[in-house]
């Protein structure tokens, strides 16, 4: 959110080789207090490379980090105590149960005892575990499992959560309980997300930041994203080909302002009505629709234009 | 004492797979009972249950190699070594919690061997409290040994390289036969390597020999132990490296 105070994490120029293979190049990002921030880009793209150094686990090759007040460089044993990490892989320890999963990494943090146990039992609430507190990790399936990660990135109260692919392997209802746990840290908490699910960052981020090739390429709120990619309504007309589709834009660019051809089908900022005189006005013209809708644009259209697949962000 | 969570959840993770804790301690008894039985049948004096039960209770040590190493390995390839790396855990912290909750470990390992020489008639007086603990520090070595495998290999790499090292240890610590009696380079590399001196250290103290006597072998073991634990603890730090 916009005017949300002074920034959580703040990186500039970060560079990244593994090898030959450049990670990052250059590198910049603002990251507000208190909100959701999501990173969006396609594999390989540095996001991980880019979450793992702002955990002050990585150490860049040039660029400096700054993570809540501290140089994430020479000060990374105090990133880390501010710092929740859920990483993509479910790691937790098989044998040890739900509970204990949790307590070992309170006791990583300096939590012991009462206010430890009181912290996981917190957690374990907030993620429907309590009844599998006494199970061992090994035994819980995918989707539990991966609550378990989380609860343990929220254990020890972090100001600061890294989740790194939050709903891989949930199931929708656990995917919504999900996200309402952590819409529920707004405000509280600084969640940097990183995610493949278009619609999560949707609905959780309040600024999203596009990383491709190492660099961001794209950086805005959910809203601003949805202006880039045409505002509030959208119709879509898919034609057979996209050689028709380019027939059509062309014979009723003057009827449609804003008409373009995307591929094989046509695309066209504007409501219902309008998308239904488009129909009517392709038919004329001797068109074939294959399928027709009007919804609201996405952040979808942005992130793909932004990675550049289908024109511009 | 933020070490301490950690360290109490390896050896929780030792004590319950208990097909490889029972295995671990399972089988070097079973060797000295083995060759206890043979021994009555063939009097040769390496299968004297005096001479026999505290080998095997080194021998039980080198065990924990493969126990550390599988641990470390794990956790390096399920991310949860990842996942506390991200904590304000530091090295020294990783490094204590990987190697100290193997000692009970290697005490009950030790325990267990008494407990069947015994029962085959080996003599425990004081010196074999006295061994137990002078060879203590020799099991640190072993589960150095662990965490340089760990640290550096695959759980499914360890697995042979494990097995060869445990081997290594029974052969050139004379478990089986003296190695100088083969003369030229195998006894050349039982000298080299520490399992043979912590055998006889072993052997010394357990008999009732006093320190000085068993100095030369408890030497060079402890010298193997400091080493093999620094390597452990510098290949943990080096895995920790961010």
């Amino acid at each position: 959110m916009e005017g949300m105070g002074d920034a959580a994490v703040t990186a500039r120029g970060l560079e990244k080789s593994f090898g030959r293979r450049k990670a990052l190049r250059g590198l910049d990002l603002s990251i507000p207090r208190g909100g959701v921030f999501g990173i969006l880009g396609p594999n390989g793209a540095g996001k991980t490379t880019t979450v793992r150094i702002l955990a002050a686990l990585a150490r860049p090759d040039s660029g400096g980090v700054t993570v809540l007040g501290h140089d994430a460089l020479r000060e990374a044993r105090a990133v880390r105590a501010l710092v929740g990490l859920s990483p993509q892989e479910n790691a937790v320890a098989g044998r040890l149960t739900a509970m204990e999963n949790l307590l070992l990494v309170a006791g990583a943090y300096g939590l012991r005892g009462r206010d430890a146990k009181a912290r996981a039992e917190s957690c374990l609430a907030a993620l429907g575990l309590v009844d599998r507190a006494g199970d061992r990790a090994a035994a819980l399936s995918g989707g539990l499992t991966r609550r378990l990660s989380i609860a343990m990135a929220l254990v020890a109260d972090p100001p600061l959560l890294f989740l790194d692919e939050p709903s891989l392997g949930l199931d929708p209802e656990a995917r919504a309980e999900l996200w309402r746990v952590i819409a529920s840290t707004k405000g509280e908490k600084t969640v940097i997300l990183t995610t493949h699910y278009l619609e999560e960052a949707e609905a959780l981020a309040d600024r999203v930041a596009v990383v491709v090739d190492g660099r961001v390429v794209l950086e805005d709120s959910p809203a601003g994203m949805r202006r880039r990619a045409g505002g509030g309504g959208r119709v879509r007309l898919e034609l057979s080909g996209e050689g028709e589709a380019a027939r059509l834009a062309t014979i009723l660019a003057g009827a449609f302002p804003g008409l373009r051809a995307e591929g094989a089908r046509l695309l066209l900022e504007g409501g219902e009505a309008a998308g239904l005189e488009l129909l009517d006005r392709a038919r004329a013209a001797g068109a074939v629709p294959r399928g027709f809708s009007v919804g609201e644009a996405s952040i979808g259209e942005a992130y793909l234009a932004a990675i550049g697949k289908g024109g511009e962000a | 004492m933020r070490w301490m969570s950690l360290a109490g959840r390896n050896l929780a993770e030792v004590l319950r797979d208990p097909l490889s804790a029972g295995l671990g301690a399972a089988m070097p008894c079973a060797l000295l009972a083995l060759f206890a039985a043979l021994g009555k049948n063939v009097p040769s004096p390496q299968f004297r249950i005096e001479l026999m039960t505290p080998a095997y209770a080194v021998f039980s040590f080198a065990m924990l190699v493969m126990f550390s190493a599988m641990l470390l390995a794990r956790d390096r390839s399920g991310g949860l070594f990842g996942r506390l790396l991200a904590t304000p855990l530091e090295p020294r912290d990783f490094a204590l919690a990987y190697a100290l909750p193997f000692l009970p470990v290697a005490a009950l390992q030790a325990l267990t061997c008494y407990a069947v020489g015994a029962a085959f008639g080996a003599p425990l007086g004081a010196g074999a409290a006295v061994a137990a603990v002078a060879l203590l520090p020799a099991a640190l070595g072993f589960v150095g040994l662990g965490l340089c495998l760990g640290a550096i290999f695959t759980e499914n790499q360890i697995a042979g390289l494990g097995s060869a090292l445990v081997t290594a240890v029974g052969v050139f610590g004379g478990l089986y036969f003296d190695p100088a009696a083969a003369g030229g380079f195998f006894a050349t590399i039982g000298k080299v390597l520490p399992f043979a001196a912590a055998v006889e250290a072993a052997r010394l103290l357990f008999r009732g020999a006093d320190l000085a006597a068993a100095a030369a072998p408890l030497l060079q073991t402890w010298a193997f132990a400091v080493l093999a634990l620094g390597a452990g603890v510098l290949a943990i730090r080096a895995r920790t490296r961010r």
